[in-house]
């Protein structure tokens, strides 16, 4: 109410230039790489199905012109706004592209802080053929062409190896808890709420690598959020990968062999071939090594959707256009989402997304 | 009563935790890209004035705390308990001399105070951050010392004690802020 120039934009205008320029560089990047900008519907009847992300959706009030075309349904009544283009460009994979980019923006309903703002925009891309190792590395070509800084690798079990002294794939949560009692543990996890995934609810889900009853998601993610995230890439951009399989979200999973100490056995647990670029103790970017099987991707589907109900989201769809083109067939590929006006607050070292946006919610 | 879900959280809310109302001063926005939401919050104890620390997952709630804050004027005090009347209303709430703590010492008939209700009982009472009290006793100040940087002990007309500088003499008016208790400045001599 004090502010009554709320017409004005948030970020100045010498940002707003930089900005821009960035975003030059960033299409530079790409085409002396060599790939193909492509543009994929924003509102779309499939979303990306997360536990803890929330689409927009858009009802139609009523049914939209439509002519048919040979052996299309008309459109749904219900669509969303994208969370990310990840549908749509993996779509473009199965029809054939190879190495695709595309600059959009993404919507994520009640996400809004000093690093969140529910439209932002997003870099989102595929190259065909890449491992997980392969998109790291271009990942970090990436960065450093952008940021001028050498990025460093490590892995999530090394980072919880350094800060609590725990191998997060194989610890159990009494071990984490054990680990963190110095700390001001939040209620939910110390006394979770009866809501947890029942073994009626979790029927179907026989892969026992497609995560645990949801607890230990939870301890990883707090542990991970608020006693690690802080320190990484703070002298220089760092990528961390092999996350826990059950955040394993649209990741492969790969065996993993650890070496425990002396005389001890090694251990040989699932990891998920994701990774995530943080600089500054901000996560810029998160990147898969892409599940290519229908059928995990359909239980994955099911296991969030049971997760959300629980917690008294609404089912999202599980069927998707996605994962019809999956069953014919995705071609091995990596892919990364990068958030671009993160990206920009680190590279002009601004510490609030408002800085960078000009209209951000609120003014909107 | 309103229940407050996660995303309705912000700063300046009032909720209840433990049949206790707070204050969130502190609402911070944590959501990583995989898993779930933040909200890690600063929240003030509205009766005993401590502050928490808490850290709730997207989807936890809270319940509002029915608090109301108005102003008053202090009327007196009977045994243990200072009477306050609404100024609208003429409604009278009546407070312990717990609940009152220091603030005893700043009280005079016809005070406006600000009074907190939860629940509709009263459980804070704040008089007005600065106060003038006359002074009604002191020992002289030493003559010839004009150093401000000593104090003496005053009582006012409340009955209460306040440190002063040394040159405060019977009958002066003085300032008082009532947050720490301080003499700000001398209102007059007469």
């Amino acid at each position: 109410m004090t502010d009554r120039k709320n017409f004005l934009p948030t970020a100045t205008l010498e940002n707003l230039k930089k900005r821009a320029a960035l975003l030059e560089s960033l299409r530079l990047f790409f085409r002396q790489h060599d790939f193909l900008e492509v543009q994929t519907p924003i509102l779309s009847a499939d979303t990306v199905v997360d536990r803890y992300l929330e689409p927009f959706q858009i009802v139609t009030q009523s049914a939209p012109d439509f002519s048919p075309q040979k052996g299309a349904a008309p459109p749904s009544a219900r669509r969303y706004l994208q969370t990310s283009p990840e549908f749509g460009m993996k779509r473009l994979l199965i029809g054939g592209l190879e190495k695709i980019y595309q600059i959009t923006h993404a919507f994520r309903q009640d996400e809004t802080g000093p690093l969140h703002n529910s439209e932002f925009t997003m870099v989102e891309w595929y190259r065909c053929g890449d491992d997980q190792q392969a998109a790291i590395d271009l990942l970090a070509d990436l960065t450093q062409n952008l940021l001028n800084k050498e990025v460093q690798q490590t892995t999530y079990a090394d980072l919880f190896l350094k800060h609590i002294g725990l191998n997060p794939h194989v610890a159990t949560v009494d071990q984490l808890k054990e680990a963190t009692t110095s700390y001001a543990i939040p209620d939910y996890l110390l006394a979770p709420s009866p809501q947890k995934i029942s073994s009626t609810l979790s029927t179907g889900h026989q892969n026992k690598t497609e995560g645990d009853d949801g607890q230990k998601e939870d301890w990883l993610n707090w542990i991970f959020a608020e006693l690690i995230q802080n320190k990484l890439g703070r002298e220089r951009p760092l990528i961390v990968n092999d996350y826990p399989a059950c955040q394993a979200a649209l990741a492969r999973t790969a065996k993993q062999t650890f070496q425990e100490e002396d005389g001890k056995p090694k251990i040989i647990t699932e990891v998920a071939e994701r990774f995530e670029l943080f600089v500054d103790g901000i996560e810029l970017a998160n990147g898969y090594h892409e599940l290519l099987d229908p059928e995990v991707l359909a239980m994955r589907n099911e296991r969030v959707n049971d997760f959300r109900e629980l917690d008294g989201r609404e089912r999202l769809p599980e069927e998707s256009y996605l994962l019809q083109g999956m069953k014919a067939g995705l071609p091995p590929c990596s892919g990364v989402a990068l958030g671009f006006d993160r990206l920009a607050m680190v590279a002009f070292g601004l510490s609030t997304i408002s800085e960078i946006l000009p209209f951000p919610d609120g003014r909107a | 009563m309103t229940t407050y879900k996660t995303s309705d959280f912000r700063k300046g809310l009032k909720v209840q935790i433990n049949n206790e109302p707070y204050l969130m001063t502190e609402m911070n926005f944590v959501k990583p890209g995989k898993g779930n939401a933040f909200y890690k919050c600063k929240l003030k104890n509205l009766v005993r004035g401590t502050t928490l620390d808490r850290t709730y997952k997207g989807g936890e709630t809270l319940e509002s705390a029915d608090v109301m804050e108005f102003t008053t004027q202090f009327l007196y005090k009977q045994g243990n308990t200072f009477v306050f009347m609404h100024r609208e209303t003429f409604e009278q709430y009546e407070l312990s001399a717990d609940q009152v703590g220091d603030n005893w010492k700043y009280l005079m008939e016809g005070m406006p105070c600000q009074i907190t209700l939860f629940n509709g009982n009263p459980i804070l009472m704040d008089p007005p951050v600065q106060v003038e009290l006359k002074v009604d006793f002191c020992e002289p100040g030493a003559k010839g010392n004009t150093a401000t940087n000593v104090t003496k002990p005053v009582t006012v007309e409340t009955g209460a004690e306040i440190l002063c500088p040394i040159f405060i003499e019977m009958g002066n008016v003085i300032k008082v802020d009532t947050r720490t208790g301080a003499y700000v400045e001398r209102v007059s001599t007469s």
